[in-house]
């Protein structure tokens, strides 16, 4: 299965295609719509909003700062509950133990839950090229596997499909589907499929939402329950985290879990809260026999070592972001060619993937804020998003440790332009001679001027400059005053 | 185990360990919903059940449970039901519906009950550990007595609860019943039944849990 591939380094073009796509735009129209409504009516009361917002902000910032401390504690935890704890330094490293771990029990069927983390790591391309099948067991995570593609949005992975291009899929490929529009019957459909699947399953794989340190324990937070049927039916769970999502207390966790839910889809709860603490214990007699945790950095501890950037660790993977994004919402999630889609994907991107792969994605922004004022944990992103488009221009400052491809989109053109400005403005002679030949040469200037003029018109310029002007003006009202004093 | 990967934490933690990380200074809280009566909470549990899509009966007394259970059988015409062997109505459940439909109990390991499980239980049946009135949720701490799948597989789960087990709110739960100190190897979360919204945001019942969800209140002894 070869996945349909999109690059951050093609943003531009990608993003131009999904805008003439008017079925993905109205799709994600409906969807946006319908999100921010549904967080309106969960959050109705602004000063409860205002108060548990800076209150996930401070746990976050919290255990952030212990964030060493309190992953050797998790580590510890976890193992005296009979979990195996595991490192990955990045995305092979976790590939390849994950792969082990699989190959260790002689497993070739696997179910996974969803987990963003796993898609940033192309889990489901390295099993396959193993031998090892890999089922999505989300709906939307289903949907968007047969369809050969990665989710667009981070909660709802299918949204950018409506209900006929679901059932044409099921219709492709699953055996005696009966085709039909009806969602109820459409969820039945994959319900069946996905009950064989569980019960052949020889492992199960998911994300994590909180990991506790106190107490050594997972928090998966889902509607359907495929994520329960992954981490109970088959004989081996592996949970794959990033680092940052540890959490310091179990009582952290109901702050956190309520605006996580009402921020993503508006719901006072999910259906299910998953909190794991260990294998199958005697004489229980169900539940995995054995539990793994693997902890993956991936670039993490880069945004960790920048005070502003360490920020973006804070996030909840809630998605309020992208469904208040008025780019998200008009190009959709595949234009941005990232696991992690809109406004947190452009300002964690840079740190899994390099700056020189996503320079355009910071720029995609018109620094609106609309994704701060929603954010639960007050992650400042517009102000992220201008630190990284310096940091993809212009070498680090000092002290300040260096981003991997920080300066890549750094252009000599520009460099040498701004230098020039620079020397010019501290010249005033001859920036007042080169500004006056300017206005005199402007209307020679080409009439299309590249990406500038492609959706606006080229300015018309003054026919003389600024200080001209001014002067002229001066020496009109010193004139009218003196005849003024004369009356 | 094969997998050693002790280099890999090493490097993680000398990078986090590079960084001096200030804990920020104000600390706060946020003040979860609180009920000013039990009939309040009550009021609030049963709500948000309902609008969860579950059912909720509430019974005056344990000595109803018998009955209801019985004409629950008949409305929904199940044959074959699964409850644990030793949890709090385990008893109640075999009294009042042995006669009436197959009921098997969870004596052997999961891996023997798991095509029973999966293709002919009609109904599961559970006690609660805690309730939230908050949210409306039910606290599962499945154990050896009620196993984890009980509240999972079958088409349908009925859950018990008593109405002296409703906290008002998930914090207060934790801190009450002294969580941090260990927990059981899972603990579950439940409010309604399994849904889905992934296909163009419609709500679906059903999607790999449940379908129906009956919650069954008693309100008294």
């Amino acid at each position: 299965m070869s996945v349909q591939h999109y690059y951050p380094s093609q943003f531009k073009q990608q993003a131009s295609d999904a805008l003439a796509n008017q079925t993905l735009r109205s799709n994600f129209r409906g969807a946006m719509d319908y999100l921010q409504q549904k967080r309106k009516d969960a959050f109705s009361d602004p000063q409860e909003l205002a108060q548990l917002r800076e209150h996930a902000e401070n746990i976050r910032q919290r255990c952030l700062s212990k964030l060493p401390q309190l992953l050797e504690q998790l580590e510890k935890n976890c193992q005296a509950n009979g979990i195996q704890v595991h490192w990955a330094e990045d995305a092979k490293q976790a590939q390849q133990l994950i792969a082990e771990l699989i190959q260790s029990q002689g497993a070739t069927k696997v179910v996974k839950g969803k987990s963003m983390v796993t898609e940033e790591i192309e889990l489901n391309q390295h099993l396959e090229g193993l031998g090892i099948e890999c089922v999505e067991s989300d709906m939307g995570e289903y949907i968007v596997q047969l369809a050969k593609e990665t989710p667009s949005h981070i909660i709802m992975p299918a949204i950018h499909k409506n209900k006929q291009q679901v059932a044409d899929l099921f219709k492709q490929h699953i055996k005696d589907f009966d085709y039909t529009l009806s969602v109820d019957k459409l969820i039945q459909t994959g319900r069946e499929a996905l009950r064989t699947k569980f019960k052949q399953a020889e492992v199960g794989i998911s994300g994590v939402n909180f990991a506790v340190a106190e107490t050594g324990t997972l928090c998966l937070v889902e509607n359907e329950g495929n994520g329960r049927m992954t981490t109970t039916v088959p004989p081996v769970h592996i949970a794959v985290t990033g680092i940052e999502k540890v959490v310091e207390f179990l009582s952290d966790v109901p702050p956190l879990f309520s605006i996580l839910t009402r921020s993503a889809t508006g719901q006072h709860i999910t259906t299910y809260f998953n909190m794991i603490s260990g294998p199958r214990r005697a004489p229980e007699r169900d539940g995995p026999s054995e539990v793994h945790l693997v902890l993956l950095d991936n670039g993490r501890s880069q945004a960790y070592a920048d005070e502003a950037l360490r920020k973006t660790l804070q996030c909840i993977r809630c998605g309020a972001c992208m469904n208040h994004c008025p780019v998200y919402t008009r190009v959709g999630g595949h234009a941005y060619g990232t696991t992690y889609p809109g406004p947190i994907g452009k300002i964690i991107s840079p740190h899994l993937q390099g700056l020189a792969q996503t320079s355009d994605l910071v720029t995609a922004s018109s620094l609106c804020g609309a994704c701060e004022e929603v954010c639960p944990v007050k992650i400042p992103i517009p102000s992220l998003l201008q630190r990284l488009r310096h940091d993809a221009k212009l070498p680090a400052a000092e002290q300040t440790p260096s981003l991997k491809g920080q300066a890549s989109a750094a252009s000599w053109t520009e460099h040498t332009a701004w230098r020039m400005w620079a020397w010019l403005s501290t010249h005033p002679s001859i920036y007042n001679w080169a500004m006056a030949v300017g206005v005199k040469l402007a209307k020679y200037l080409p009439m299309p001027m590249g990406e500038w003029t492609r959706c606006r018109n080229k300015p018309e310029l003054a026919s003389q400059t600024f200080h001209q002007t001014m002067k002229r003006r001066a020496s009109k009202s010193v004139t009218r005053s003196a005849t003024g004093g004369a009356r | 185990m094969a997998v050693s990967n002790s280099s890999a934490k090493q490097n993680i933690m000398q990078r986090l360990a590079a960084v001096s990380a200030l804990a920020p200074t104000n600390q706060t809280s946020a003040n979860a919903w609180q009920a000013s009566s039990p009939e309040q909470a009550l009021a609030r549990f049963e709500q948000s059940l309902v609008a969860a899509h579950a059912d909720v009966i509430i019974l005056e007394n344990a000595k109803q449970l018998s009955a209801c259970l019985q004409e629950l059988q008949q409305q929904h015409q199940w044959q074959t039901a699964l409850c644990g062997e030793g949890g709090e109505w385990s008893e109640v459940f075999s009294l009042a519906l042995a006669e009436h439909l197959q009921l098997n109990h969870f004596l052997q390991p999961f891996e023997q009950l798991k095509t029973a499980l999966f293709e002919s239980t009609d109904v599961t049946f559970t006690g609660c550990a805690a309730g939230i009135a908050d949210t409306g949720t039910l606290v599962l701490k499945p154990s050896a007595d009620e196993p984890r799948s009980l509240s999972l597989i079958a088409p349908c789960h009925v859950a018990v609860i008593k109405v002296s087990q409703i906290v008002d709110n998930f914090s207060q739960l934790i801190s009450e019943q002294h969580w941090h100190k260990g927990l059981p190897s899972n603990v579950v979360l439940i409010s309604g039944p399994s849904k889905t919204a992934d296909i163009q945001q419609t709500l679906a019942y059903g999607a790999h849990g449940p379908s129906q969800l009956i919650v069954i209140v008693i309100n008294g002894e």
